[in-house]
């Protein structure tokens, strides 16, 4: 049982590289803080006021942002590839960021056109998830017809081009202000998030992934194809649903809180088949959530190298990172598809 | 003896698609029976059986699963009752033929999947029967066609249901493996009792060894034994044409090329 042995040792592996990436993600920033520095703001037997509130204001919940929203947008990701039966599957490219994009963009400033301002902190999530869930549910109306893993993808790009046009003709219309909110929002930040945010955002994701690991049977089964899923007494229809829903909202949720985050949904499943050399979900669903969160600590920490107060944009860095993964495994295993 | 399938006039097809079929006889299988279903291309065999298996409704018609209607069945009860050998070819590259044919267990493990030891038991054995223990950790997509036919009668067996409904499953097997997989199928029946459909166009194994044939001509499915098909031209000519020889005393049919 070699194969299981490797996976072990994969596994820890990425357990202990988990706390080790938290506390580098802690440490780096505008202001670097040394570890012992660290230990003594996290005891509070620090002297310095600026530790203090750099650390408990903006490095802890930026850092838990980041494994949140990496677990979350991995898993969404594993759950859209097995549900599609399509390696490229993740809510960046299959346009499902992009809808929820525009489910913010209608309610900050569509319905600003008409002089109604919305609160922001439970309407724009739920706006988000609409959105996902919307370009979810079209996707998978469209691949009932047409299996094709090409013809997906570019529908994908196409929807997300129409909800990027969609809101272009909404900016047109908006006051500066609200063009302002909603520009910065789709540029991508793990920061500024509240920790009562980060809590009822920690606690749907639980629930989403809670949910993703309790399906995980059906979700193998659905791997060998419809035909020999129905075949095991799955019933499609309704797992096929409660996958929507699952990865809309885990994805529609992220994408709300810290905009469009690209391609960490489609490369962290496609890492942890390849190191683990499995397809079975009972491993790939926790394995994707603790690599996703060490893939977006780093992001984050790599963001924030460049001395001074220069800090490069989220987006940039995972894509960055993420593109060349996505060649490397076209290339290593000669087509994505066989490592699906 | 009861029947473990009863077909009343059924219409099949895919909702959406110009393509459909009818049948106008009603058709039966008998507990412990081996029924070939034969006939041309295009003449509805996958589709009979898909819509058999449950994975697409008739259209009209009714079929019954021992005496009750297929549409009537939860589709877990029905997992364990039948299993199936489909045409479909695109499996993981990640999934070696050992997770594969474990998936035959997936109706009778709970929600971790996880494998008890009469799961392991029925999986060990069916690996045994088929012959595959030495490919058992391949990945899937680095089968040869002929490995992968096994394999999936293999995952078929270990669902261990009472009734195996199997599409093509000696296409792609050289003349060796067609024998030992025919004689595995025979002995399913003859020493485990199962009850057997299955569908080929290597006819004449499946003459060799089936109790009864569906022969599709058309609307009509003639339900005829082998022996009927030996004596009858009007059968031959369904499968054959009109170019052909039979050799009486070797029953034996020779195409004229």
């Amino acid at each position: 049982m070699s194969s299981f042995k490797r996976q072990k040792i994969a596994f820890v592996i990425l357990l202990l590289a988990f706390p080790l990436m938290f506390v580098l993600n802690l440490m780096v920033g505008s202001v670097a803080i040394g570890f012992s520095d660290l230990w003594h703001t996290l005891m509070g037997t620090t002297d310095s006021e600026a530790f203090y509130l750099i650390f408990w204001k903006s490095r802890l919940p930026k850092a838990l942002t980041a494994v949140l929203c990496g677990a979350a947008l991995s898993v969404s990701g594993l759950l859209m590839q097995t549900l599609f039966r399509n390696p490229l599957a993740g809510p960046y490219i299959l346009g499902v960021s992009s809808g929820a994009g525009l489910g913010v963009a209608i309610l900050v400033m569509g319905l600003g056109v008409f002089g109604i301002t919305v609160s922001s902190t439970f309407s724009i999530p739920l706006a988000s998830i609409m959105g996902s869930i919307l370009v979810l549910l079209i996707l998978f109306l469209v691949s009932l017809r047409l299996k094709d893993v090409m013809t997906l993808l570019i529908l994908g790009i196409m929807i997300g081009s129409i909800a990027t046009a969609f809101v272009g003709m909404i900016q047109y219309f908006t006051t500066d202000i609200q063009l302002k909110s909603f520009l910065l929002w789709t540029l991508g930040s793990l920061e500024g998030l509240s920790y009562k945010e980060i809590s009822f955002l920690s606690s749907i994701i639980f629930v989403g992934l809670f949910f993703s690991l309790a399906i995980n049977k059906p979700l193998n089964a659905l791997l060998l194809g419809d035909n020999y899923a129905k075949s095991l007494g799955v019933n499609l229809k309704s797992y096929r649903l409660m996958i929507i829903l699952i990865s809309g909202i885990l994805a529609g949720l992220i994408t709300a809180y810290c905009g469009p985050i690209g391609f960490i949904g489609i490369i962290v499943p496609h890492l942890c088949r390849l190191l683990f050399k499995t397809s079975d979900h009972k491993i790939l669903i926790p394995t994707s959530m603790l690599l996703g969160a060490e893939i977006l600590l780093l992001s984050d920490l790599i963001s924030n190298l460049p001395p001074g107060n220069i800090q490069l944009p989220i987006n940039s860095i995972t894509s960055l990172i993420g593109i060349p993964i996505i060649i490397w495994i076209i290339f290593n295993r000669q087509s994505i598809s066989k490592s699906f | 003896m009861g029947n473990v399938l009863h077909i009343e006039k059924i219409k099949l097809g895919y909702a959406n698609a110009s393509v459909t079929h009818f049948f106008a006889q009603n058709l039966s299988v008998k507990l412990g029976e081996i029924v070939a279903l034969l006939g041309p291309n295009g003449t509805g065999k996958s589709t009979l059986i898909k819509t058999i298996a449950h994975i697409i409704p008739p259209l009209s018609g009714e079929i019954f699963i021992e005496n009750k209607s297929i549409s009537k069945w939860d589709i877990k009860d029905l997992s364990r009752k039948i299993a199936l050998v489909l045409t479909d070819r695109n499996f993981s590259g990640l999934m070696t033929v050992e997770s594969f044919v474990a998936f035959g267990r997936y109706p009778f493990t709970n929600w971790l999947g996880k494998l008890k030891a009469e799961d392991v038991n029925a999986i060990e054995e069916s690996i045994l029967q088929c012959e595959i223990e030495d490919i058992r950790l391949k990945d899937m997509d680095s089968l040869s066609d002929g490995e992968r036919q096994k394999v999936l009668l293999a995952r078929a067996i270990a669902q261990q249901a009472d009734f195996l409904v199997l599409d093509e499953p000696t296409t792609h097997l050289d003349a060796k493996n067609t024998v030992i997989q025919l004689r595995l199928i025979r002995n399913l029946s003859r020493n485990k009792g199962k009850t057997i459909l299955f569908s080929s166009h290597q006819f004449e194994l499946a003459l060799q060894i089936a109790d009864k044939l569906w022969l599709i001509d058309g609307e009509n499915v003639h339900q005829i034994t082998p022996q009927e098909f030996y004596e009858n031209e009007r059968y031959q000519k369904v499968l054959l044409g009109e170019d052909y020889t039979y050799n009486k005393n070797q029953q034996r049919f020779i195409l004229n090329l």
